[in-house]
Order: C-alpha cells, then structure tokens, then sequence
C-alpha cells in the first residue's frame, strides 16, 4: 500500500521535534563568575529570563563582548519590568533510523517573547512563543477530527515569592520541577525519556532555598493532559544540590502517578570545573522503575544517563563532547539507544550565537545521526 | 489475555538506581518476554514515544491523529488502516522502520526489538 500521505506528518514531526525553548546553559556555572543559577536566571534553578546580572555576564566573560541590555542596551527598562525575547533559526541534515537518504531541512525553530513584572519580593514571569512554524499536514482521512493546536503556547508563566534576606522561594504556576543538570537541549535523553521533553511543562507548586553553598528544590506537579502531552499525572519532584570549591553534585528524585502507570526516578548528577583546561565535566544519571496499572503487565527498569566535556578555551566559544545512554527495559535485550553528541557553540558578542550541534545514535542495531546549525538572537 | 498481578515483592520497590547501574556496566538483557498485547503495548511504547506534547497528543492531533486513549488509537491504527491484523508488513512496520523514508518517530526512532515486539501483537491479530 501506499504510505505517501503519511509523509507530510512525518516532516511536522521533524521540525516540531526540533523547536525549542528558552533554556539555560547549565556549563556556564562555575565556569563563569557565578556559581548560583539564579544570579543570571530569573528562575530559580536555572533556565529562560536573564537578570540584569545574567545579561552582564553575556557580555563578559560568556561572549565576545557587546552590551547585554536589552536591544543592546537601548532600551532601559524600570526595575519592576524586565522583557527578553528569543529568536532561533536552524537548518539540519538528518539521517534517522533506517530511513533511506538524507533530510535536509531549514526552518524557524524558535519565537519566544518572556517577561517578569514584579518586585524583589513577589513577581510574576511569562513567556509565549510560537507553537510550531512547521508545514501543517493534511489531516489524515477517517481520523478523529482534528482541532488545530494553538499557534502560540506559554511554556512558562509563574509567580515567585522571594521572602527579603532569606535563601526561601515559593512559585506556583507552570515550569519545570528543578531536575538534574537541566541540560538546554530537549532531545537530551535525560530530557526526553525523563518527562522533560518539549512543552511537557506541568503546573506545579514549588519551595525550596537557594544559598552560595547549596540549594535544594521540592516541587508538587500536576502535569496538564491538554497541553503537555500523555494522561494526566500527579506527582512530585525533589532535588538538592551541594557546591564545594569548583564542583557541584547534586541528586534528584521525582516521582508521578497517571492511570496508566506508577513511575519513580532517580539519581545523581555532578559538575566539575577544571581552571587550568577551561574543561567542565559533567554527568547524569538516574534509574526508573514503572510499574504499569495493566493486571499482570511486567513492570520494568529504565536507565538514562548523560557525560561528557565542555572546553572553553575563549570568550563566547564552547567546544562539547557527551555520551548519551537510555535504556528503555533493562530485561529486554535490543531496547537501548546510545549516542556521541560533538557541538560547538559560539558567542561572538552578547546576544547572537551560532552553534552546530551533532548527535549519531545506535538504536538497538540501528544506526542514525544528525547536524543542527541554529542561529540564535535574543533581545 | 495477561495474567493476573503477582503479589507485590517489597523488593519491587528497592531504589531503582543501584540495578540500573549495574545493568548500564554489562549492557545486558534477556530475550523479549513481554506481554504482546494492547494494553502493554500502548501503555509502555505508544504513549511515551508518540503522544508526546508536540506530536500526537490530545492538544497537537498532529495529522490529525491523538494516541493518548488507548481505544481511540487502536480504532485509528486499524481503521487508517495502519495495522492490517495478521500482516507482518502493516503500514505501521513502514513507518516505524522509515523504509520509505517517512521514519516514526522522526528524530526518536524506536529500538527495533519494540518494531518487533509490535509486529508480534500484529501477527498474532492486533486484538484491542
């Protein structure tokens, strides 16, 4: 039979699978002038909206130079109000699988607007971007009828209290519980496989502090079978994080409850900073046990893990190498996928990157690969 | 039909991470012994590989299809027909292996012991 109708959903798949958010670099702690997420993020561990201090070290010592400010310092805005936007374009060669040939494509991955209105003490912060610049499939005939998804979608939108001279938050509202190294890229298997894909945001409430030494994070989350994809879940998510000189470890836990499944994960995480190399390691990893509401389904054992290198030899340059590995069911022979990612990012001045990013995987006996080019500009 | 639960072990419940290390450092597994039946199949493969946010959930309906229900997706796959029960080259093997070069899931395949595991429950009737 043939499947030609079925391609133009595969090609939305590709690029939808390829948009992005705003996220943090998790290699730029301890290897910039700051150890502490949020002394460059608005969030607390991390990701999305600079501080004005963030937007400092986008000048120096994370890129080339440049003004970081907003529009490159044009615009000043009170210090109740802070904006940014994103804008990321990519192209990307990708051989998956045992697909015949090599897709090449080119498209806009990113379109992000974030802000925060607020004070020290209580603020609320919000982002909206474009859903998907994909192509849009015809609809499949005799399928369920199609309502068109939202064109734009707020990953992110909270309010944060920060009690006055002490290390406490509390936020509510829908963004990420705190989990691992919170890498940037979402096709990361510890993203992924972990719930931590794209728009798999929940709507969470969350506490924890923040200190120079040490910070821990719990979160309770219900995660919004509307818009973050997968039955409705419950669940609860806790991480803690200890900084000695140039290294951090951390461990995370989480665990979440859906009508078709029970799932707990876990495991360490931990970053060290090499001065004399520029060299930062780090490494995840973390087991899942789920155990499925089917009566006499199996439950089964899940591994994924992450490590690797980034070099920085100069300013705005960052050369990074990392193994990947998810193990789907440990019991079952032929059900893991490894990869070797190589990229390098570059930062020529405050607000513009250019990164090229490789990935070759080995899927139970398959092999497959990709290179992405992004172009990424923010306000 | 799947068998009923076993008495639940307290060793089911040892902090998953020392067995998944172990088993990271001899990268083993044994032959395929799950359960070829829908339920399973859905709950463990469908929904974490295909429903997710930006792909066939409830709020993307990409190609106008959602794999969240489990009933609803098994009347998509045979109705399409993507599954033809007792065919070992349905069109849902296709696209999963990307022979035509349409690979699902694009950037995620899967591992082909789930291809296979999928094309067993399809052999032996592809029953809801």
């Amino acid at each position: 039979m043939s499947i030609r109708p079925l391609l133009a959903p595969a090609l939305t798949l590709v690029l939808a699978a390829w948009s992005g958010a705003a996220e943090a670099y998790p290699h730029f702690q301890l290897s910039s002038d700051v150890a502490i997420c949020q002394s460059c993020h608005v969030a607390p561990a991390g990701g999305g909206l600079l501080t004005d201090f963030g937007r400092d070290q986008s000048e120096d010592p994370l890129s080339g130079g440049g003004n970081g400010g907003l529009l490159h310092g044009l615009v000043r805005l009170p210090a109740w109000a802070s904006v940014s936007g994103d804008v990321r374009l990519a192209g990307v060669a990708n051989a998956a699988g045992r697909a015949e040939g090599l897709e090449v494509l080119a498209f806009p991955m990113q379109a992000d607007l974030s802000a925060r209105l607020g004070t020290d003490l209580v603020s609320a912060v919000g982002s909206v971007g474009l859903r998907s610049l994909a192509r849009r499939p015809p609809v499949q005939s005799g399928s369920v009828a199609s309502a068109d998804p939202a064109p734009v979608v707020s990953r992110e939108h909270y309010v944060i209290y920060r009690p006055a001279k002490t290390p406490f938050y509390v936020r509510a509202g829908r963004f990420f519980a705190p989990y691992g190294l919170r890498v940037a890229d979402h096709t990361a298997y510890v993203r992924r496989h972990l719930g931590f894909d794209l728009e798999e945001e929940p709507y969470g409430l969350s506490g924890g502090a923040v200190s120079e030494e040490w910070e821990a994070h719990a979160t309770g989350y219900v995660r919004d079978p509307l818009h973050a994809g997968g039955p409705a879940e419950l669940g609860g998510a806790a991480l803690g994080e200890l900084r000695v000189g140039p290294a951090a470890i951390g461990l995370s836990a989480r665990a979440g409850f859906t009508r078709l499944d029970r799932r707990f994960e876990g495991g360490p995480y931990a970053k060290l900073w090499i001065e004399a190399a520029h060299l930062l390691l780090m490494a995840e990893a973390d087991g899942v046990y789920q155990r499925f509401s089917i009566p006499g389904a199996p439950s089964r054992v899940q591994l994924a893990a992450y490590g690797g290198p980034v070099w920085m030899p100069v300013r705005g340059l960052s050369v990074g190498a990392a193994y990947q590995a998810f193990l789907e069911d440990l019991a079952v022979a032929g059900t893991g996928r490894h990869a070797v990612d190589l990229w390098a990012s570059y930062l020529p001045i405050s607000h513009v990157e250019v990164m090229l990013s490789t990935r070759a995987q080995r899927i139970g006996t398959d092999t497959a690969w990709y290179a992405l080019l992004q172009l990424h500009y923010f306000l | 039909m799947l068998e009923s639960p076993a008495v639940r072990s307290p060793r089911a419940f040892v902090p998953p991470l020392l067995p998944a290390l172990a088993a990271l450092a001899c990268a083993c597994g044994g032959p395929d012994q799950r359960p070829a039946e829908w339920a399973y199949i859905h709950a463990a493969i469908v929904v974490p590989s295909c429903a997710s946010a930006t792909c066939h959930s409830n709020g993307t309906r990409a190609g106008g299809l959602t794999f969240e229900d489990r009933a609803e997706t098994h009347r998509s796959w045979l109705g399409e027909p993507y599954v033809s029960p007792g065919d070992p080259n349905s069109a849902i093997l296709y696209l999963l292996e990307g022979r035509e070069r349409d690979l699902m899931p694009p950037s995620a395949p899967l591992p082909p012991a789930d291809i296979e595991f999928i094309r067993r429950w399809i052999v032996e009737g592809a029953a809801p």
